[in-house]
């Protein structure tokens, strides 16, 4: 098996948030008007569209490198797991993490970063994403795909967007 | 290939982890003056609450040294490294040989040569065995007086604080992290400090510490002439290298370990990383001494790349931290205090919530967060890349600083920033 990451693709997504709803629920913070509310997606309304902004399972990951207590470790297809045991919620990782992909649960004292739900066929955000667009892929998977893209749109005459898309 | 690391803690696990991406036949040898296996140090604190379990001090598993294939020599010292020779001797006379050495061996907390220093129940915070000499302790001492509020102290206090103790910080300025802390930020943490009983007086400097006839502390008094009562003195003034093992070699020192961007030092086959070094400080545009647990690991990745034959450069780092003190978050990066009229500041306040930007030049060059840290890696990656901001700084200040809050620029920010290798 190789790294699986979230994908969501740019313009697809209408930011209806169940994705972010799904995912609360699944670890445990209840709905979305809880008090102490978190999950471990987030959907950003930006200029260029709806953003996500989850763990990306960074290869060489600057969260682990910073990682006080040693709990977060990639497992041996790559995915940067948190042992939530063994967090102290010292946010390290928060600062680290250029993405902006962990959140800090102050009062459990713990963060919350999106573990993959490697335990579950399909993860909950996924599952419930109306549209289908937000998808967790192999890496593989997903590179062949953006080759495979890329060398379309050239064919069909668009090089300046299949450079773009290649650098 | 014999890889020898002196020191056990973030650089030696960075350095052991890549030299085995590299040569997996090599001999890799560890020494440490503690009795442990690597341990998360900075989690002692947390240990002393009993907010962390004995077996999740340990900052990798047995695994991992089974894994790896390492060589633990615990409870040594090394007295003397030998470049010639290319050889190490341990306080037990024994010595060992080296192709490739790694000197990681942190810093050792700075004792002011005070009247009274060697009297019993004064401690030092940054070892296991502190934490558990004071946890001992603790039951019979009912007050606690912790001379330096920075990190260590803060986060001692933080620890004794938990287990009931009536603690007081004695430090210099007017509040904690005074190194890193504007006025606003130290304020906001002093009340917070005081809602959780945690005291502090400032203003003076310690100036002898009291003890009874048996020898053990009382009190310390200070140099305004206040005296304060304690069972336990927690002595947290600072760190410094600890470089007492190459004295008289030709390993050059300035504050730190002088290293080159592959962590090399000046003499050859002889590495070094972490809080013992003084590495490349991306904000001052030279070598500084930035003692933090990610930038060690960083270094001493770097360090073993480059010993097991690799090609490997340190980028630099910032210096940054953060930390969470009675439930109260709190993340500083850069450049935060004492700037001149050449920074633009920008902040905001509500409550305990405090937000600080500091710009210059079109680039970020520090941050302050109270209260709220959420998202801010992506402060520090603009930061740390010095990237060119000019057309997003005013939306950065009013999203961060204003209600939409720094989620809302993330993807702005990453479109400033190199994307870290991910795919």
């Amino acid at each position: 098996m190789t790294r699986k990451i979230m994908v969501l693709p740019n313009g697809a997504c209408d930011g209806c948030d169940k994705c972010v709803d799904a995912c609360g629920q699944a670890l445990g913070y209840g709905s979305k008007d809880s008090e102490g509310y978190r999950a471990a997606i987030k959907i950003v309304n930006s200029e260029e569209g709806y953003f996500p902004v989850v763990c990306r399972n960074c290869h060489q990951a600057p969260c682990v490198t910073a990682c006080m207590s040693g709990c977060i470790q990639p497992d041996e297809d790559g995915h940067v797991i948190t042992d939530y045991d063994r967090c102290v919620g010292c946010w390290m990782c928060v600062m680290s993490c250029p993405f902006g992909a962990i959140e800090t649960d102050p009062q459990k004292h713990v963060t919350v970063k999106c573990n993959s739900c490697l335990d579950k066929s399909v993860a909950p955000c996924v599952a419930v994403c109306e549209k289908s667009v937000l998808i967790q892929i192999n890496i593989d998977e997903y590179t062949t795909r953006l080759r495979k893209n890329s060398a379309i749109r050239f064919i069909n005459g668009d090089r300046e967007v299949a450079q773009k898309c290649d650098t | 290939m014999r890889y020898v690391i002196v020191g056990a803690s973030y650089a030696a696990v960075g350095a052991v982890e890549e030299i085995r991406s590299i040569d997996s036949d090599g001999e890799i040898l560890i020494v440490s003056d503690e009795p442990y296996r690597i341990y998360a140090r900075p989690l002692i604190s947390y240990y002393l609450e009993n907010r962390v379990a004995e077996k999740n001090m340990y900052f990798r598993p047995d695994e991992f040294y089974e894994k790896n294939r390492l060589k633990f020599v615990s409870g040594k010292k090394v007295v003397k490294v030998d470049p010639d020779g290319q050889k190490i001797t341990l306080d037990d006379k024994s010595v060992i040989d080296y192709d490739r050495l790694l000197i990681c061996t942190g810093g050792k907390p700075f004792i002011p040569p005070l009247k009274g220093i060697d009297s019993k129940n004064v401690f030092s915070f940054v070892k296991w065995d502190d934490a558990k000499k004071i946890k001992k302790l603790a039951d019979g001492a009912k007050e606690v007086l912790i001379v330096g509020g920075g990190l260590i102290g803060l986060k001692a206090a933080e620890g004794l604080g938990g287990l009931g103790l009536k603690v007081t910080i004695i430090e210099k300025e007017a509040s904690v992290l005074p190194l890193v802390l504007d006025e606003t930020a130290g304020k906001i943490l002093r009340e917070h400090l005081k809602d959780n009983g945690v005291d502090m007086v400032t203003g003076n400097v310690a100036s002898e510490i009291l003890a009874d006839e048996s020898g053990c502390v009382t009190g310390v008094a200070l140099d305004n002439g206040d005296s304060h009562k304690c069972g336990l003195l927690i002595i947290a003034i600072g760190v410094r290298p600890n470089i007492d093992l190459i004295e008289g070699t030709a390993i050059e020192v300035n504050r730190g370990i002088v290293v080159d961007r592959r962590m090399r030092t000046n003499v050859d086959n002889i590495y070094s990383a972490g809080d013992v070094v003084e590495a490349w400080d991306i904000l001052s545009g030279s070598n500084s001494v930035i003692a933090i647990a990610p930038l060690a690991f960083e270094q001493g990745k770097v360090a073993g790349c480059n010993m097991a034959g690799g090609k490997s450069a340190y980028t630099g780092g910032i210096a940054m931290n953060s930390t969470d003190v009675f439930n109260m978050s709190l993340m500083t990066m850069g450049l935060t205090k004492n700037l001149d009229e050449s920074y633009e500041i920008k902040s905001y306040k509500d409550g305990e919530v405090y937000k600080k930007l500091v710009f210059k030049d079109d680039m970020l060059k520090g941050v302050i967060l109270v209260g709220d840290v959420d998202y801010g890696g992506a402060l520090t990656q603009l930061i740390r890349n010095q990237a060119d901001i000019k057309d997003i700084k005013d939306d950065l200040a009013n999203k961060v600083l204003g209600k939409a809050g720094l989620a809302s620029i993330l993807p702005t920010i990453l479109s400033k920033t190199p994307v870290p290798t991910f795919h």
